[in-house]
């Protein structure tokens, strides 16, 4: 018998207890199945059906399956998940590989050893699932998967007799630790410092995220604008800006081939020192397919590790796997000036499009000014041309076509017939991807930018600064005002594919359209506060105790952990009245020591306390009066159960008789 | 013998020495803090790797969702210290009775259980060489459990330290104490069945009939008489209890002025085999309904009969001091 020896007392070899089992099973299949959804169907499927046997065989006690067949089984599901793990990133692999490990396991699972494996597993694919989905439904679901897997443990370390008839009891115990734990780990979650990766993992395939691409053509915004995902989420240090001014640029095309405008020279001037900043907005970047990030204005100041571009444009450090959040000043202009190179590269025409082309010299020829080419422009706008989500196809001179014959479209026809005519009448123009508006939630004070809030518009250099024309605001003045999302709902090709939006179902009721605000708002704490509390760390942390020193930063894990462990200590350790037992108990105490005197002593069996002391006091003389004493006041104590009066008048006879032997 | 053991289970052994040894000994114990140790299991270990491994992925992946999930575990893992704790705490442990046995019997060392004030959901009892027997308790209320060893030899037998444990309720802790409770049990001797008939006794042969000859179907059925107990239960009339008509025993008439006497001194064989095949003779002469005495070293028990005096004698067998070390001092630790 050794210390450890008595390891063994649990005995390894024995298949834990049906309920034991159950509750193994179900945690393991809970843990397992947002899984599902990453991994190939035929691997679900796969994975099911063995669960579906796991589960029978741990229910109804079925015998395990032969052991070539267990071979046979592991080698299959091995190779078919070495198979589908290749070209998969290594997270997603890896999850994939323990998921149907786990149900391997689980189809032998035999002894305790076998069960914690499993559990452990589990542990980790708890984790892990967090990092293919972050929405506060997978959180709680998190939860719910831990509190299962407590429970199942709990039912494997309990004595599995009548007592745990009660169903509930496990999942009720379960909770109660995590809640107990809760403010521990929310401490520690609060100040455990948050360094950078160890070494660096690709998430995930680069997936076909929505988003601006890196060129813009006729068309493509089009994509966005049937998109509800969320793009970007702004809040002010100070008021809001007003809606006119809500442009957010996010990259200028500079070069047009005739069908597409391109970003030529994408050189970053400056890279910003790596400091933490904070500016007049904030912005949360969800992730996306290219690094340009959203600005109101041009840049030249914000959080650290931003790229700046001369345009006036942000990228962020590397492309936006993952949220990204930075901050940027408003300001009224860089002070931008122009090259010749510069100038040659915003007066770059194609050739072609001679209709747009004479058009333009006919307004030089008529001496018309720069200023006067633009309200040309769109004069012609508002006057002809019309907004549609579903416009005619565009072929050959694409400007002059849109132009001069179907003069119908949305942003980017605009935006590109603009640019291109502008540069013709010899203005140095660039054409600028981005979003307009954005949905204001009043509860959590933050703007959000979806992508179908895609637009583009142009700048121009003209009286020696850039100047943003938006000529979609001449044919549509309420895209511009009410958001494009008022625009939609005119239009008859909108939502088409989604009958259900809840966009349509919110026009009819207006309760729903709250109920979106408020989950937002609540979505948007979440992700500020949970999944964006890296970057509130150091703030919160400096804001509540000011600098940090070593010193400090011990005590402030050690001085509440240790406070959280002493409550939960005391709570269940605490006495509490049993005086019925405790009297017993003392004269059993009692009995012990006087037998150690004289074994004649000791309490005989039947004997009330009362004939036990007055045996006693018959042999002791001395102590006569002191027990007789002890065994009136515990006589009056034991009618006296629930108030507990003479408990105080027993103690007292205890002592004194305790003091007296 | 102590080069068999590695030094971590030496140093193991002694730390139990030394626990057991801090607490006095006595028929009952309560389980305080100064007798409760606690340690992670080998799967809290297992449990904490996979908690960093956890830490590594929520680094890596600057993912705040798994760093809530290895600091909820971590939490979980600390908070299940004290339960697990106070599964222990308060427990008052006695020890019962312990039904004499022969040996090569197990013996049931019986242990008595009282919970404090809240419910004790897993605690595993164990001593050397025994099964172990978990139980749970409801709060205040109490258990008993018994725990069953081979007996090893005539004599007191010792149950050793007792040994408590639980790991209720994640099985990340173990919170263990030694208990040196005084748990003893009396160990008759192995009952043997002599090659030869028991010997003429001296002192009786002058009167009445040879010491220990066989009886087999000499007796006369003389009637049936209420039971009492402590008669042989080889004598009770089953038929007649199945044919409803109560517990009757039969009773034979043994011829009177007969005395058996099972005496040492004129018994053929060394110490221990004698005192087997005495044992067996005197369950002989008990499932007979026969008188008889025992003459053992100084000591003499009078011809009786009866289970009291069976006992008397067994007792007496099982403790006369010989060669296999049955001490009848029983008191040692």
């Amino acid at each position: 018998m050794s210390l450890f020896a008595h390891q063994k007392t649990v005995p390894k070899e024995a298949l834990p207890a049906l309920n034991a089992r159950r509750w193994i099973f179900f945690s393991t299949v809970l843990c397992m199945l947002p899984q599902a959804l990453h991994m190939p169907v035929w691997m679900s499927l796969l994975a099911g059906g063995l669960l579906v046997y796991a589960g029978l065989r741990l229910n109804r006690g079925i015998a395990q399956p032969p052991r070539l067949l267990k071979v046979l089984a592991v080698l299959v599901v091995l190779t078919v998940t070495a198979l589908s793990i290749l070209g998969k990133s290594t997270l997603l692999g890896l999850v994939i590989l323990l998921v149907m490990a786990n149900t391997l396991k689980l189809l032998e699972l035999r002894t305790r050893r076998d069960v914690w494996v499993v559990v452990l597993v589990n542990c980790f694919i708890i984790a892990a699932a967090y990092l293919f989905s972050t929405s506060m439904l997978s959180g709680a679901y998190g939860v719910l998967s831990i509190v299962v897997l407590l429970a199942s443990l709990i039912t494997l370390h309990s004595e599995a007799s009548s007592l745990w008839r009660v169903r509930w009891q496990p999942l009720k115990t379960a909770g109660l630790l995590l809640l107990q734990a809760l403010p521990l780990a929310l401490l520690i979650f609060l100040i455990f410092p948050r360094i950078g990766p160890l070494w660096s993992l690709e998430l995930a395939t680069p997936s076909a995220r929505t988003g601006l691409s890196d060129s813009l053509a006729p068309g493509e915004i089009s994509n966005l604008l049937r998109s509800d995902e969320m793009a970007f989420r702004v809040s002010f240090s100070g008021d809001p800006v007003p809606e006119q001014r809500r442009y957010w640029r996010a990259m200028t095309f500079d070069h047009f081939d005739g069908q597409r405008w391109r970003i030529d020279a994408a050189e970053p001037s400056r890279q910003l020192p790596d400091s933490r900043y904070t500016g007049d907005y904030q912005v949360i970047a969800e992730p996306a397919s290219s690094a340009w990030l959203i600005a109101l204005t041009p840049v030249n100041n914000g959080t650290g590790g931003l790229k700046l571009f001369p345009d006036g444009t942000v990228r962020a450090p590397e492309p936006l796997q993952q949220r990204f959040t930075y901050s940027l000043p408003l300001q009224d202009g860089t002070g931008e000036t122009l090259s010749t190179e510069d100038l040659r590269r915003y007066l770059q025409v194609p050739a072609g499009n001679p209709r747009a082309r004479a058009q333009v010299d006919q307004w030089l020829a008529e001496g018309l000014s720069k200023q006067q080419i633009v309200a040309a422009i769109l004069q012609q706008y508002r006057q002809h041309f019309s907004y549609t989500l579903s416009p005619a196809r565009l072929q050959g001179h694409r400007v002059d076509e849109f132009f001069f014959a179907t003069r119908e479209g949305f942003c980017e026809h605009f935006a590109s017939a603009t640019g291109l005519m502008l540069r013709m009448a010899g203005i140095p123009t660039r054409l600028v991807g981005g979003y307009l508006g954005g949905e204001w939630n009043p509860y959590s004070e933050y703007l959000l930018i979806r992508q179908r809030d895609a637009h583009a518009w142009v700048e121009a250099w003209l009286d020696g600064r850039w100047q943003r024309i938006d000529p979609t605001a001449s044919v549509a003045p309420e895209r511009v005002m009410d958001g494009i999302e008022e625009l939609l709902q005119q239009s008859p090709g909108y939502l088409a594919d989604q009958p259900l939006s809840m966009v349509r179902l919110e026009q009819q009721f207006a309760l729903l359209a709250e109920l979106r605000l408020r989950y937002q708002s609540l979505n948007y704490s979440w992700h500020r506060w949970v999944l964006g509390y890296d970057s509130r760390q150091e703030d919160l942390l400096k804001n509540w105790l000011g600098t940090l020193d070593y010193l400090k930063s011990v005590l402030l894990v050690l001085l509440p952990v240790t406070l959280v462990l002493v409550v939960i200590g005391w709570w269940l350790l605490r006495a509490r009245p049993r005086y019925r037992d405790q009297i017993s108990l003392d004269a059993e105490r009692l009995s012990d020591r006087l037998s150690r005197k004289q074994p004649a002593l000791a309490r005989a069996a039947g004997e009330t306390l009362q004939q036990y002391c007055r045996r006693a006091a018959a042999v002791l003389p001395d102590q006569a009066d002191a027990l007789m004493a002890w065994a009136e006041a515990a006589g009056q104590a034991q009618y006296d159960v629930a108030s507990g009066v003479n408990m105080k008048l027993y103690r007292r006879r205890l002592k004194q008789l305790k003091q007296q032997l | 013998m102590l080069a068999r053991f590695s030094l971590a289970e030496r140093l193991a052994r002694r730390m139990r020495r030394w626990a057991i040894s801090r607490h006095p000994s006595g028929h009952h114990i309560e389980l305080t803090q100064r007798v409760i140790y606690i340690f992670p299991t080998r799967a809290g270990f297992a449990y904490l790797g996979v908690n960093l491994l956890i830490l590594l992925l929520a680094i890596n992946y600057q993912n705040n969702l798994a760093y809530a999930v290895c600091f909820m575990l971590g939490a979980v893992f600390l908070v299940s210290i004290l339960h697990t704790y106070a599964c222990l705490s308060g427990v008052v442990i006695e020890t019962g009775r312990c039904e004499p046995v022969f040996a090569g019997e197990d013996i049931g060392f019986t242990y008595q259980l009282q919970a404090a004030d809240r419910r004790v959901n897993q605690i595993t009892l164990a001593i050397h060489d025994a099964d172990l027997r978990s139980v749970a308790i409801e709060a205040g209320g109490s258990a008993r459990l018994t725990l069953f060893r081979p007996a090893r030899q005539r004599g007191w037998d010792e149950a050793g330290a007792l040994y408590v444990e639980s790991r209720y309720p994640l099985g990340l802790f173990r919170a263990w104490s030694w208990a040196s409770l005084q748990t003893r049990c009396l160990v008759y001797p192995k009952p043997l069945q002599a090659k030869l008939p028991p010997p003429l006794s001296p002192a009786a042969a002058e009167g009445g009939r040879p010491v220990g000859s066989r009886l087999s179907g000499t007796d006369a059925f003389q009637g049936l008489d209420d039971y009492q107990p402590g008669d042989s239960m080889s004598r009770i009339a089953w038929k007649k209890l199945a044919s409803g008509q109560g517990l009757k025993v039969r009773s034979y008439t043994a011829e009177q002025g007969q005395e058996f006497w099972l005496d040492a001194s004129v018994w053929p064989g060394s110490q221990e085999i004698k005192l087997s095949e005495m044992t067996w003779q005197a369950l002989q002469y008990h499932g007979q309904d026969q008188t008889y005495g025992l003459r053992l070293g100084g000591a003499e028990i009078p011809p009786d009969r009866g289970r009291n005096h069976l006992d008397r004698v067994l007792k007496q067998l099982a403790l006369s001091p010989g060669a296999a070390g049955g001490s009848d001092t029983g008191e040692r630790l």
